[in-house]
C-alpha cells in the first residue's frame, strides 16, 4: 500500500511538471511562428510527403533568408497523417493546441484534410491544403482553403477536353475509392455524358495496395472504349497502362492530377508514352515565377520539382504573405488576409482564392514522350 | 466415391470458381443480349491472370505454412520478408552493379539468411514462452522490417531494374505473357522440388517428424533448432523468389507491398488447411483466382475484402482448412 501511494505520487509529480512546463512554454513570448504541415510522411503514400517536404522546406527557408515575417522566422512542424483519416485527427489535436501555431498547411488525401478541418475550425485557425481536391471542401467553413483546384473543376474540365479536343465518343472510368476518386469520376461522368461522351462502365480500385489491374481491364477490353480515364495516383495509372498494353487494350488513357510525378515515366516505361492528364504545374511552363522556383529548387535538391512540391511552396508563401499583409500574428486577421488572395504569382501560376475557399487557375495538359513529362500540343 | 467425399469442399469451391467460365460459355452459345461484354475467351483469360497472380501467393504462403507446421508460429513477417526479398535484388543490381541473374540467387540467399536471423533473434528466445508471446514479437518484426526499410531504402515506389518483354503467346485465343508463364513454371518446379524434398530426403523426413512431434523427434536425435532454421530459410527463400518475380511481373516495389500480399498469403495458407505444404499451393491459386474474377465481374474496389469472404465461409465450414487433415485445428 504504501509503494502504491509512492508510486502515485511520482506520477503526479511528473505528470503535473509536464504541464506546467507545456503551460509556461505557451505563455512565454516566443521569437517564431509555426506552420503546421500535414503530410503522410510515413505509411503506404510517403512518397509524397517527402515531396511536400522538399517544397515547404525551400519556402520557408526563402522566406527565413529575407528576415522572416513581421520580424519572426517561420519554423515548419510536421504532423505525420500517414494518408489516415484516424491518424490526421490524432495530430490535428495536438497541433490545434498549439498557441504558435498560426496555420495549417495540408494535408495531401481529402479525407485526411476533412478530418483536420473538423479541429481547425473548432479552433479557428487557418487551414490550406496544398493537394487535397475533393469537393466536399468547397465552401465548408470560412477557415479552411485550398490552392489547388477542385475535383468539380477539373474533373469538368478534363470531361470537357476529353469530348472537344480529343473528341472522344466513349470511356471507361477506373477511378481510386478515396475521397479524391469517386467524386471526381462521378463530376467527369456527370460533365461527359452532357457533352455527348458515352461513359461505358465505371470501377474503383484501393489506393496505394493494388497492383494487379488484369481482371478489371480485360473486362474493360472487351467493351473497346475510346479512351480509359484513369482517377488516381502515378503509382496506379503506371500499373494500368502497363497491364492494359500487355493484354493489348490500346484506349487513349487520360487522368487527372494524381498522375504528374516523373517517376510516372520510370515506373511505367514504355506503356504510359502519351498518356494525357491534368495538372497544376509543369517545370518547363514559361511563367517567370515557375521558372525562377524551378531554379532554386534544383539547386537546393538537384532534381526537377513535382507538382505537389510547387503546390505546398505556394501553400507557404500564400500564408506567409497574408501574415505580412495582416501586420499582426493573429489567427483570424491572418484567416481574412488569406480569403483575400487574388492573383497570387507562385509557382504553379496565378492563384485566386474565391469566397468559398476554393481557388481557381489555369490547368496544364500534360503528355508522356520519350519518357518525359512535356506540355501536350494537339 | 470416398475421394468425392474426402474432398467435397474443394471441390464446390473450384466448381463456385468454374461458375462464370460456364456461363460464359453457355452465353456464347446462346448468345442472349442479356449481359454483354462477357465471353467464354475472356472469362479463360481471367483465369490465366488469376492463376498467376496466385502462384506467387503459393510461393509466399509456404513459408507461412511450413513454420506453422513446426513451431506453431504465424510468422506475421514473412510478408515483409518477401518485400525485402525484392528490395535486395534492386539494391544489388542498382547499387552494386551486380548482374542480374546473379544478384537474384544472391538476394535469394540473403533472404533465406534473414529469415533464420529473425528465428535466432526474436522466435528461438521465446520458444517455451507462451504463444501469444511469439505472436506478438512477430508483429513486432514486421513493422521494424516494414519501416525500417521505408528508413533504408525510401519510401518511394521503385522501378525494378529487371525488366523483360513481356510478349503475349497466344494459346486457345488467350493471352499469356512471358512473365506470367515465367511466374508459373518457376513457381510450380519450386513447390514440387519442396514436395519432392519433404518427401523423400533425410532431411524432409526430419521436418516432417518435428512437425509431428517436436520433443519426440529430439529424443530420436534429430537437431531441432537446426530443422527449424532450415525451414526458416526455405520459406523466406520462396518467399524472396515471389517478390522478385512480382517485381519483374509488375515493374514496381514499394516497402509497403509486404503487407496486403503477407495477409493474402496467409489466408492462403489457412484456407489450404495450415500446416499442410500441398494446401498452401492450392489455397494460394484458389485465393489468386478468386480475387481477379470478383475483380472482373463484380468491383475491383472489393476485391481484396472478397477473398477473405472466401476465407471465413470456408473456415466456417471446415475449421481446419480445406487440405488439412480434421483434428488438427489449431488457427
Amino acid at each position: 500500500m504504501k509503494r502504491l501511494i509512492k508510486h502515485v505520487v511520482v506520477c503526479i509529480i511528473i505528470f503535473s511538471a509536464v504541464t506546467l512546463y507545456q503551460t509556461g512554454a505557451a505563455f512565454a513570448e516566443s521569437d517564431h511562428i509555426i506552420f503546421g504541415i500535414g503530410a503522410p510522411m510515413t505509411g503506404p503514400i510517403a512518397q509524397y510527403g517527402e515531396l511536400v517536404k522538399q517544397g515547404a522546406e525551400l519556402a520557408v527557408d526563402e522566406i527565413n533568408a529575407a528576415g522572416g515575417v513581421l520580424g519572426k522566422k517561420i519554423s515548419l512542424m510536421y504532423g505525420d497523417d500517414k494518408g489516415d483519416p484516424k491518424e490526421a485527427s490524432i495530430i490535428a489535436s495536438k497541433f490545434c493546441t498549439n498557441k504558435d501555431m498560426i496555420a495549417f498547411i495540408g494535408t495531401f488525401n481529402s479525407s485526411c484534410t476533412l478530418a483536420i478541418a473538423n479541429y481547425t475550425m473548432k479552433y479557428k485557425i487557418p487551414l490550406i491544403t496544398y493537394s487535397s481536391t475533393s469537393p466536399k471542401l468547397t465552401g465548408l467553413s470560412p477557415y479552411v482553403f485550398r490552392n489547388i483546384v477542385s475535383d468539380k473543376f477539373q474533373g469538368e474540365y478534363l470531361a470537357e477536353f476529353t469530348a472537344r479536343k480529343l473528341g472522344k465518343k466513349n470511356a471507361v472510368i477506373l477511378h481510386e475509392n478515396t475521397d479524391y476518386g469517386a467524386p471526381f469520376a462521378e463530376i467527369f461522368k456527370a460533365k461527359a455524358e452532357e457533352l455527348g461522351t458515352k461513359v461505358l462502365y465505371v470501377d474503383k480500385f484501393n489506393l496505394g495496395t493494388t497492383t494487379d489491374f488484369t481482371g478489371i481491364l480485360t473486362k474493360v477490353k472487351s467493351m473497346a472504349p475510346d479512351c480509359l480515364i484513369v482517377i488516381g495516383m502515378y503509382r496506379e495509372a503506371s500499373l494500368i497502362a502497363q497491364q492494359a498494353r500487355e493484354i493489348g487494350l490500346d484506349s487513349q488513357i487520360v487522368g487527372g492530377d494524381g498522375l504528374l510525378s516523373e517517376k510516372l515515366a520510370e515506373l511505367g516505361g514504355k506503356a504510359v508514352e502519351g498518356i494525357i492528364f491534368s495538372g497544376p504545374f509543369h517545370h518547363e511552363t514559361s511563367n517567370p515565377a515557375t521558372q525562377k522556383f524551378v531554379e532554386k529548387f534544383k539547386a537546393k535538391y538537384n532534381i526537377v520539382p513535382a507538382g505537389v512540391t510547387a503546390q505546398a511552396y505556394d501553400a507557404v508563401k500564400i500564408v506567409a504573405e497574408a501574415i505580412v499583409r495582416a501586420g499582426k500574428i493573429d489567427r483570424e486577421a491572418v484567416r481574412l488576409e488569406i480569403s483575400k488572395t487574388r492573383d497570387f504569382d507562385g509557382a504553379t501560376g496565378k492563384t485566386t482564392i474565391d469566397d468559398k475557399g476554393d481557388c481557381s487557375k489555369d490547368l496544364v495538359m500534360l503528355t508522356v514522350k520519350d519518357g518525359k513529362i512535356v506540355q501536350f500540343k494537339k | 466415391m470416398s475421394f468425392i467425399k474426402k474432398y467435397s469442399l474443394v471441390i464446390a469451391v473450384i466448381l463456385l470458381i468454374m461458375f462464370p467460365i460456364v456461363f460464359a460459355y453457355l452465353k456464347d452459345l446462346w448468345s442472349n443480349e442479356v449481359c454483354d461484354n462477357f465471353y467464354f475467351g475472356d472469362a479463360l483469360q481471367q483465369m490465366i491472370n488469376g492463376t498467376s497472380l496466385g502462384f506467387v501467393y503459393a510461393l509466399i504462403a509456404i513459408g507461412y505454412t511450413m513454420v506453422y507446421g513446426i513451431i506453431e508460429l504465424i510468422n506475421f513477417a514473412h510478408g515483409e520478408i518477401y518485400m525485402i526479398g525484392a528490395y535486395l535484388t534492386l539494391v544489388l543490381i542498382v547499387n552494386f552493379k551486380v548482374p542480374a541473374a546473379l544478384s537474384i540467387i544472391l538476394a535469394v540467399m540473403a533472404t533465406a539468411l534473414l529469415g533464420v536471423l529473425i528465428e535466432l533473434i526474436a522466435y528461438r528466445p521465446l520458444r517455451s514462452a507462451p504463444r501469444l508471446n511469439l505472436l506478438i514479437s512477430a508483429i513486432g518484426v514486421s513493422i521494424i522490417l516494414s519501416y525500417g526499410s521505408q528508413i533504408v531504402f525510401g519510401p518511394n515506389p521503385q522501378s525494378f531494374p529487371i525488366q523483360l518483354e513481356n510478349s503475349p503467346y497466344e494459346i486457345l485465343g488467350m493471352k499469356i505473357g512471358l512473365i506470367q508463364l515465367i511466374i508459373m513454371v518457376t513457381s510450380c518446379v519450386l513447390m514440387m522440388l519442396l514436395a519432392l524434398f519433404v518427401k523423400y530426403t533425410k532431411v524432409g523426413m526430419a521436418m516432417r517428424a518435428c512437425a509431428l512431434d517436436r520433443t519426440c523427434s529430439a529424443l530420436m536425435g534429430i537437431n531441432v533448432n537446426f530443422i527449424i532454421s532450415l525451414t526458416f530459410a526455405i520459406g523466406s527463400a520462396l518467399a524472396a523468389v515471389g517478390g522478385i518475380l512480382v517485381g519483374i511481373r509488375y515493374n514496381e516495389i514499394q516497402p509497403t507491398m509486404g503487407y496486403l500480399a503477407g495477409i493474402k498469403a496467409f489466408s492462403a495458407a489457412v484456407l489450404g488447411g495450415i500446416g499442410s505444404i500441398p494446401g498452401a499451393m492450392l489455397g494460394g491459386v484458389l485465393i489468386g483466382l478468386i480475387e481477379n474474377l470478383f475483380s472482373a465481374y463484380v468491383s475491383s474496389g472489393y476485391k481484396d475484402a472478397f477473398a477473405f469472404v472466401v476465407l471465413i465461409m470456408v473456415l466456417l465450414i471446415k475449421p481446419s482448412g480445406l487440405l488439412n487433415r480434421e483434428g488438427r485445428v489449431k488457427v
